[in-house]
């Protein structure tokens, strides 16, 4: 199958292993840009890029992926042609993400939602999916997505990894990371 | 990479499967099999290999009555090849069948719940087995000049990368003269087997409106992008003028079969934001009467999804026939309940979602409609 959703959603460029990499260390500052701040988990290695995305692993993204994405609503979900919206329940965005990560890939018929609540983040209510499929090779894996909007942009972070050993090793980094995760926008009305 | 320099590449990759492969008898059996050449039993043996992955894949339907049951359509059709073509169907909502050189015919799951009767998914499964029976394959596979730019077209259109370049025939159509050799041989079969063959022009007309429908970059894809599809209209039209109407259409038990397939895929388009597609299955009120009565909820996510002109209004109304038609329909409640909320109709928001909550008190989404709950309570100023 074609590299699953959330590989889809990282720039080639990374993966492909031209961008330069840094590696995550317990006094590293948080990570900030014009609309958020996160604190990357320590021990992690961060790909660079140029555009708004921050991608994370371990031991290669094949067995661990983190990443942090700030997208214009216009360009949120780009395959099912819909944009974000500050409107958008959080049931209505994650939906909506669940829609693009399908869309990503049509053979991905072994997708299971195993949970699908919403949750806060930086403040503001958003989503938080857990999600089971399983890769070609028969290889199980999980995926946490968490998405929330603000009036501009809508934020996703996820961690993908195989459900044996590497995602519940790795879980609690990436569930620390996303309470880190703070808005610098001004609250929605 | 621009959609002009995607189309272009998929030009030419197309362009590279050109007609002219020299002529191989056709597939007969065990004795055929002991026979083969070298060059042929690599491909048979990848083919073995891609049937391996899928079947780990988890992507094979595995309710195995049915797919007994599109054996038999296939055993009915060629009986002599019986215990060499192996049905399978993908649970993929995309509009696709194709045949591996190895015999293996897969059928989405996509395909299946489009058809209206046994003959229509019979006039696929001939065109698809006749493929494997002349061999084409193995006939075509010397015409991909251009392996690299194919690889590189098939990754980009997302066709699994393991499968190897030697079957992106199978997957994007064959050459004209090839389809319509499939064309010619899958219609006398189909006609052999006591099927309905007026039935046969309809399966790719419809196919023809669907693609034409689809919002996702689908056009391209597989079946349903062969590139002469009007060809194959053509074909079976002129196959079948001077033929009677009086054969196998097998339509009710057919329809009951797929009963459940149908609502599922329904359900899996609507997952992937595929809602043209679902308003195209579901536009007049003879279609619906295939469905069970919720179908009327699905069809209000369609309108709901799509987001057009006045689809905010189609939508609710088919909520509010899903809630009448089937009123232990759970999710209809939280549909009317989201556009009340949304709305500012807060009390008739509060009853809808309670009325979910009670119908539905395990659902996965709870805690969403537990929020929204109470929120239509504290914008009423209730506790």
């Amino acid at each position: 199958m074609r590299r699953r959703a959330f590989l889809t959603a990282l720039p080639a460029l990374a993966l492909a292993g031209c961008a330069s990499w840094v590696v995550i260390q317990a006094e590293t500052p948080p990570y900030e840009d014009e609309t958020y701040q996160i604190q990357l988990p320590p021990g992690w290695v961060r790909a660079m890029f140029e555009q708004e995305a921050v991608a994370l692993t371990r031991d290669g993204h094949h067995l661990e992926l983190i990443f942090v994405q700030r997208t214009p609503h216009a360009k949120a979900f780009k395959r099912i042609k819909k944009p974000a919206s500050g409107d958008l329940l959080p049931s209505e965005l994650a939906e909506l993400a669940l829609s693009e990560q399908k869309a990503a890939d049509p053979a991905l018929s072994t997708l299971v939602i195993l949970s699908n609540q919403p949750a806060m983040l930086g403040g503001r209510l958003g989503f938080r999916l857990h999600l089971r499929f399983t890769t070609p090779k028969g290889l199980p894996m999980e995926q946490l997505l968490y998405g929330v909007c603000d009036a501009k942009y809508y934020y996703s972070m996820g961690f993908q990894a195989p459900s044996f050993h590497y995602f519940p090793t790795y879980q609690p980094d990436f569930e620390r990371m996303v309470r880190s995760f703070k808005l610098l926008t001004p609250p929605l009305s | 990479m621009s959609p002009k320099v995607r189309i272009a590449l998929i030009a030419l990759a197309l362009a590279s499967l050109a007609p002219g492969a020299a002529a191989v008898d056709p597939f007969a059996g065990s004795d055929d099999l002991a026979k083969i050449e070298a060059e042929e039993r690599r491909l048979w043996d990848q083919a073995e290999e891609f049937d391996d992955i899928m079947r780990r894949s988890g992507q094979l339907y595995e309710d195995q009555a049915f797919v007994d049951y599109l054996q038999g359509i296939a055993d009915r059709l060629y009986p002599e090849l019986k215990g060499h073509v192996r049905i399978k169907m993908l649970k993929s909502p995309i509009l696709n069948a194709f045949a591996l050189p190895n015999g293996s015919v897969y059928v989405n799951q996509g395909l299946v719940s489009r058809f209206q009767n046994e003959a229509q998914l019979a006039t696929v499964i001939g065109h698809e087995i006749a493929h494997f029976e002349l061999r084409h394959g193995y006939r075509q596979r010397s015409l991909l000049k251009n392996t690299l730019l194919l690889r590189a077209v098939v990754q980009m259109l997302g066709v699994p990368s393991q499968v190897d370049i030697v079957f992106s025939s199978s997957m994007f159509g064959y050459s004209r003269e090839l389809e319509s050799e499939a064309d010619e041989l899958g219609y006398q079969h189909v006609a052999a087997a006591g099927y309905d063959v007026k039935e046969t022009p309809k399966v790719f007309e419809h196919l023809i409106r669907e693609t034409k429908t689809s919002e996702v970059r689908e056009r391209i894809y597989l079946f349903s992008s062969h590139p002469k599809l009007q060809d194959r209209v053509d074909n079976y039209a002129r196959l079948s003028r001077n033929a009677p109407d009086d054969g196998i259409r097998n339509t009710e038990e057919y329809l009951q079969r797929i009963g459940v397939i149908r609502l599922t895929n329904i359900q899996n388009e609507l997952t992937m934001g595929r809602a043209k597609n679902v308003l195209l299955a579901l536009c007049s009120p003879e279609s619906l009467s295939d469905y069970p009565p919720e179908i009327h909820y699905y069809l209000g996510e369609a309108y709901r999804q799509r987001g057009a002109m006045g689809d905010d209004v189609s939508s609710e109304f088919a909520y509010m026939d899903a809630v009448r038609l089937a009123p232990n329909f759970a999710p209809s409640y939280r549909a009317l309940g989201i556009i009340y909320l949304k709305d500012g109709a807060y009390a008739d928001a509060e009853g809808q979602f309670a009325r979910y909550l009670e119908l539905a008190p395990e659902a996965p989404d709870i805690a969403y409609v537990l929020h929204y709950l109470r929120l239509a309570r504290e914008k009423q100023g209730k506790s």
